[in-house]
């Protein structure tokens, strides 16, 4: 079998009070393929969005190894983090995260500024993504003048340029109304299926969760259960 | 990416307009003041410099000592074969120069100016550097008549174009001598200590002043600066010992006269002469030149700390508002990361917006220090300009760029350091930040309430010593500049025509107004020597000041005796000698060559300024030397009396221009430098409780971001509006309770020690310093309130959704 | 004691209209221990904010212990809500700078009560959630499960007819997340009624009712079995 693009091996992570310790994550091995679209679920406080931002190295975990298409990220320096992270990884928030200040186009040329793009190829990029999510109308509005899906749609859309290797999503509908929430959801699938795009969702919706392929349920910082979908659908 | 920051920044700025206005006015304030502090200071310390022979040019000064050996007095003004004497018998000494300064009329096609005359010998030319325009320098002084003008003189005198040869008739004494313009140079630099526009040879001087003649061969007198210009490669130390020999060989009996007189009872020689070089002359407060009055260096060190402090505080603000912000932008800077920013890219960013603003500031120091240049050269008295000092400019520009860079660098650093999912989740860690930013506000209201202590006393002060009794009444007086024309002549005149002009009250005259030069001279009686101050006046001016007579009488028209052997002295006179005034009456005097008696004693009266105890005065009939008329206006009718006074003038000395002040002006001048430093105080103060306003504000708006959360929480707990101003401006008032603390003995010790300088002190009351804590309270609660009422009133909701 | 109709709300931001809450009616009784349920997004904070008088809807009526409060100013509603309605939040809340003892006597400082009292009432408070051997730490140095005991403590010291509880198990592991909801059952025992928002079936089972919310309106409310055989 091939290597998984993403592989945590016995991470944990705590948090020290004066005279306590919080553990939000404890001793979590998961593997996730290419091209595989996982679920996370699990109750508030189960450690579910911690899980994720150590996927996306914006966090790091106090024990533990993470692989990344077979690199060490818990040994590599946050130069190279930073590097492996601008490659391969885009991020979709549940408070979407656009910068205020910035247009729709700016905010979907910002991931791309960062990867030190050429100003006609950023264009192109950005023009072809705008036009995917029937965007092109409102590039010079601000994050504020948008409702919350098309707001999110451009975090997707955000998400998408750089064509990372792997999407996370934290509980990306969960500021919504279930149609625009499908309508996003529907946006994951088609990355997924047609873009061969690896996604990793935290999300609290069963419906949603089982679109994609894998669920893993987490409780107070465990692995809880783990199925795939067909299998799930079936046991059911 | 720079497009791309640059229009997030512009955008920023204009969203966040009042914080970015904060920003840039606030560094604008304090990088314009420093742009005229270091415009001033740098002109201070390249006075003269622009001389040639500058490092080999001095001026001899007599320095006189106390009988323990100890430093006196140091007199600019030495005898007037000092000059020739060195040249001759000293041999480091390759040229001297003697100066000497008057008003005179100059007279050209007809028409009368007024004109201040720099009297110098030929070598003038050969030891200071002039740049000519028209005309050669040398030999312009080959001729007595010759004349150097500066441009500006020569345009206002003559007017445009070649002036060279053209003629001039100079007034001495009563008759228009002829003199023949040589040269015209260039207008000097401001930075000199020898300014003049017409310049003259020295030999004419005798002519003007015939007094001047007199003192040849007289070492005892000393009217004229002296500089020496000294061979290249001298030994300073070896030039210096001569010097002091030749003192002792030129004036043997020094001592002996003092011993014999009662002034000095010490071993060695009572004075001795020592070099000052030119470059030191302007900051030697020691011994005032006759031309430019120096400053103390140590105002411009202060005026250099108060700049760099002033400088720091809003450099430190704009650290701590940019910090304020940031924990606002936590978010972006969070999502930033997650997209890819590393840590260099968000410090590229936020470096570069404050290195924006720090340029925005910049350019509007240079707008602030242009508007207020008027304003600084008024304060100052000094001649500056922007444009010629660029490298000034350059300087500050460069400090800004280092400000933006050092001010943004913290909060980048701060920023960039933290986790993103920390920052996503709006959480900012701002170590340390509070406790310094506490620690520098503290320091800036200390220094706030000491500068508004320092300005509040030092205004008191002067107008406690103006309202002083002066002892005489200074009113509606109108003091007219004879201009070198005879004053008891005009002063006749001006009876005569204005004698019964309603408009007028008196008329008198004296040989100095208050204020406008002194003369003392030393005085013998009962065996004991004493200096006093002399005023030759008319018969009129005991009565025409309204003195108050304690005994005797005063000068009386008819008696001829008066004005050969009578004089009035004040109390102060009585009291040095030991003598009531009932007892001084009749005594006789001497000061060597008249031996006049007191014949009445007026109360103590303030000629001089109250730094001092009054001093010993005498006044003295002398109508040859009636410099200044003096015209009392009736009360409201000043307006009148000068119209009057104009026609008498005109008809008096046709063409010649009227030039008059008010006496109470006179009497004020002795405090403009006291004066000039409050307004400078008050200035400082001023911006420095700005600045440390906007810190404030910047404080109580992070403070306030910080508290979001137990802000709501309080308010959903059932805390009212009320309550919650209460809570965040407290925290403050605390704060600035604590710096009266620091300020208020600071500035207690430092205005103490300021009043010590007179001998008149206003009652240093507590209630000075507790206004300057109330009115530093009031401005920072106004400040911080408008955060406070703003969070009190926030939506406990939204405060609470920030979760 | 609690009573809506077509209770509704919506921001506006620049252009968009967001409509949170869509004509809600619901009835709580004194005495009940309710649960709302629904996915995110649905509503459930901002009808508990509006509950709680911390908002106000932007149409419809809601009668609090016989009070038309829905049109009540910022003031009015502050003033009712002092000692009525007690608050337990997701994250807890706490003010960071005051101690564990300082927190629960907060409330009685704004509400006027005597030091003698508010002594008594606040020991009173700390033993009932069992937190009274940390009284005088602060909250940073507590565990997530005892920083949310001594927010329930806070919430009834001023013994409140209501309290609102905002996912109050949120932020805490399975365990002290149980420990907690016995807490509020027991508060509920004791008399106090109880409206909490919540994604965990299980804790919903601690109450009597649940409403589930759905895009802004009430889907469906069911009663918990469970409960009743208590």
């Amino acid at each position: 079998m091939e290597e998984p693009i993403i592989r945590l091996v016995n991470v944990t992570k705590s948090y020290d009070h004066g005279l306590s310790q919080t553990h939000v994550l404890r001793r979590v091995s998961l593997d996730v393929h290419a091209g595989e679209f996982l679920s996370i679920m699990g109750p508030s406080g189960s450690g579910k969005s911690t899980l994720l931002q150590i996927m996306g190295m914006l966090d790091e975990p106090t024990q533990g190894e993470y692989f990344f298409s077979g690199e060490p990220v818990h040994r590599l320096s946050a130069r190279r983090k930073t590097q492996l992270h601008r490659e391969n990884i885009g991020f979709v928030f549940q408070a979407y995260h656009l910068i205020d200040d910035l247009t729709v186009y700016e905010n979907l040329e910002t991931p791309l500024l960062y990867r030190k793009i050429k100003s006609s190829e950023r264009k192109s990029i950005v023009a072809e993504a705008l036009d995917r999510f029937n965007m092109v109308a409102k590039k010079d509005l601000f994050p504020s003048q948008l409702s919350g899906g098309q707001q999110q749609l451009v975090g997707v859309a955000r998400a998408l340029v750089i064509q990372p290797k792997v999407i996370l999503a934290d509980e990306p509908t969960g500021n919504l109304h279930s149609s625009q929430g499908d309508q996003i959801m529907e946006s994951l699938r088609t990355l997924n299926r047609e873009d061969g795009v690896t996604i990793v969702q935290v999300t609290h919706n069963q419906d949603y969760a089982h679109i994609g392929d894998r669920v893993v349920e987490l409780l107070d910082g465990r692995i809880e259960r783990e199925y795939r979908v067909d299998e799930s659908v079936n046991t059911e | 990416m720079t497009g791309h920051y640059l229009r997030q920044a512009a955008r920023l700025l204009a969203k966040q307009r009042l914080h970015a206005l904060i920003n840039v006015v606030g560094l604008a304030t304090a990088l314009g003041l420093c742009i005229l502090i270091a415009v001033f200071v740098k002109q201070e310390h390249s006075f003269d410099t622009w001389h040639q022979n500058a490092d080999r040019t001095y001026r001899v000064d007599r320095i006189d000592f106390n009988p323990d050996g100890s430093f006196s007095s140091q007199q600019s003004s030495q005898p007037y074969n000092l000059a020739e004497s060195l040249l001759r018998d000293h041999p480091d000494v390759e040229a001297a120069v003697r100066f000497n300064q008057s008003e005179v009329v100059i007279r050209a096609g007809g028409v009368m100016h007024q004109q201040n005359v720099l009297f110098a010998d030929p070598s003038v030319l050969q030891v200071f550097t002039y740049v000519p325009v028209q005309g050669a320098l040398e030999g312009a002084f080959s001729d007595l008549a010759g004349v150097v003008l500066t441009e500006t003189a020569a345009d206002r005198i003559l007017g445009p174009g070649n002036v060279v040869g053209r003629e001039l008739e100079v007034r001495f004494g009563d008759t228009y001598l002829p003199a023949v313009v040589t040269a015209v140079i260039e207008d000097l630099p401001a930075g000199t200590s020898l300014p003049f526009e017409v310049l003259m040879n020295f030999e004419r001087a005798p002519l003007v002043y015939p007094w001047i003649a007199r003192r040849i061969d007289n070492w005892r007198g000393s009217s004229f600066e002296t500089y020496v210009l000294l061979r290249e490669g001298t030994d300073m130390q070896a030039a210096t010992q001569t010097l002091e020999r030749l003192r002792t060989q030129y004036y043997p009996t020094l001592a002996e006269e003092g011993r014999q007189a009662g002034w000095w009872t010490g071993e060695g020689e009572p004075a001795t002469y020592g070099f000052v070089s030119l470059t030191d002359l302007h900051l030697q407060p020691n011994a005032p030149g006759q031309f430019v009055t120096p400053t103390d260096p140590k105002y411009s060190l202060i005026l250099l700390g108060i700049g760099l402090l002033i400088l720091a505080l809003a450099a430190i603000n704009f650290t701590l508002l940019t910090l304020g912000r940031s924990s606002i932008r936590a978010g972006e800077i969070g999502v930033r990361k997650a997209l890819g920013a590393g840590r260099r890219d968000i410090l590229v960013q936020f470096g570069g917006e404050s290195i924006l603003t720090a340029l925005l500031g910049f350019v509007g120091a240079i707008a602030l220090a242009s508007i207020l240049m008027p304003a600084a050269i008024s304060l100052t008295g000094r001649e500056m300009s922007l444009a010629d000092n660029l490298d000034v400019l350059l300087a500050v520009g460069v400090i800004a760029i280092l400000t933006g860079i050092l001010s943004g660098a913290y909060p980048s650093v701060v920023i960039s350091r933290n986790r993103p999912s920390d920052t996503l989740r709006g959480r900012l860690r701002l170590t340390g930040s509070n406790t310094l930013s506490r620690a520098l506000l503290l320091t800036q209201f200390a220094a706030s309430i000491a500068l508004v202590a320092g300005a509040l006393v030092m205004q008191a002060q002067i107008g406690y010593l103006l309202s002083q009794e002066k002892g005489y009444d200074d009113s509606n007086v109108l003091v007219v500049e004879t201009n070198g024309t005879d004053g008891f002549e005009l002063t006749s005149h001006l009876r005569n025509s204005l004698g019964s002009n309603g408009a007028v009250e008196g008329i008198s005259a004296m040989s100095l107004s208050f204020n406008r030069g002194y003369s003392s001279s030393s005085w013998m009686a009962a065996g004991v020597e004493k200096r006093a101050y002399i005023y030759n006046v008319d018969t009129e001016l005991p009565d025409f000041l309204r003195m108050e007579l304690l005994a005797g009488r005063s000068f009386e028209a008819g008696r001829s005796s008066d004005s050969t052997e009578a004089v009035v002295v004040n109390q102060a006179f009585a009291r040095d000698w030991g003598w009531t005034a009932e007892e001084a009456v009749g005594q006789r005097i001497t000061d060597y060559d008249n031996e006049p008696v007191i014949i009445g004693v007026v109360a103590d009266m303030n000629f001089r300024s109250l730094h001092e105890e009054v001093q010993p005065m005498m006044l003295t009939l002398n109508e040859g030397w009636l410099a200044f008329a003096l015209i009392r206006a009736a009360p409201g009718r000043t307006r009148d009396a000068v119209a009057a006074l104009e026609d008498a003038w005109q008809s008096f000395e046709s063409g010649a221009p009227l030039r008059y002040t008010f006496l109470n002006e006179d009497v004020a001048q002795a405090y403009e430098q006291d004066l000039r430093w409050a307004r400078i105080m008050g200035i400082a103060a001023l911006l420095a409780i700005l600045v440390a306003c906007m810190g404030l504000f910047g404080l109580a708006a992070m403070t306030v971001a910080r508290r979001t959360k137990e802000i709501g929480v309080r308010k959903v707990l059932g805390a009212t509006v009320g309550g919650v101003t209460l809570l965040v401006s407290r925290d403050f008032a605390v704060l600035v309770g604590i710096a009266s603390l620091v300020g208020v003995p600071l500035a207690y010790l430092g205005l103490n020690r300021w009043l010590e300088g007179f001998a008149y002190r206003m009652d240093l009351g507590l209630s000075w310093f507790l206004g300057s804590c109330l009115l530093v309270l009031l401005i920072a609660m106004a400040t911080v309130s408008i955060h406070a009422f703003r969070a009190a009133t926030t939506d406990p909701v939204r405060a609470l959704r920030y979760e | 004691m609690i009573k809506t109709v077509n209770l509704s709300k919506t921001y506006r931001t620049d252009e968009v209209e967001t409509t949170a809450l869509n004509g809600v009616s619901i009835h709580i009784t004194p005495g009940e221990f309710v649960s709302v349920m629904g996915p995110s997004g649905c509503g459930k904070s901002t009808m508990l904010n509006i509950l709680g008088l911390l908002d106000s809807p932007s149409d419809g009526s809601y009668v609090f212990n016989g009070t038309e409060v829905a049109t009540l100013s910022e003031r009015q509603r502050a003033q009712l809500r002092k000692g009525n309605i007690g608050f337990v939040f997701q994250s807890f809340n706490l003010i960071d700078e005051l101690t564990v003892y300082e927190n629960v006597e907060l409330p009685l400082l704004y509400l006027g009560v005597s030091a003698q009292e508010r002594k008594d009432r606040v020991a009173a408070a700390l033993e009932r959630t069992q937190i009274m051997h940390r009284k005088d730490h602060f909250p940073q140095q507590l565990s997530g499960g005892q920083q949310q005991r001594v927010a329930v403590a806070r919430a009834v010291v001023a013994n409140p007819a209501l309290i609102l509880a905002d996912e109050p198990t949120g932020n805490l592991d399975s365990t002290n997340g149980e420990e907690v909801m016995k807490l509020l059952t027991e508060l509920n025992e004791a008399g106090t009624t109880i409206v909490m928002v919540t994604h965990s079936p299980a804790d919903a089972e601690y109450s009597h009712r649940t409403i589930h919310l759905f895009d802004g309106h009430v889907v469906t409310e069911n009663f918990m079995s469970k409960t009743y055989a208590v």
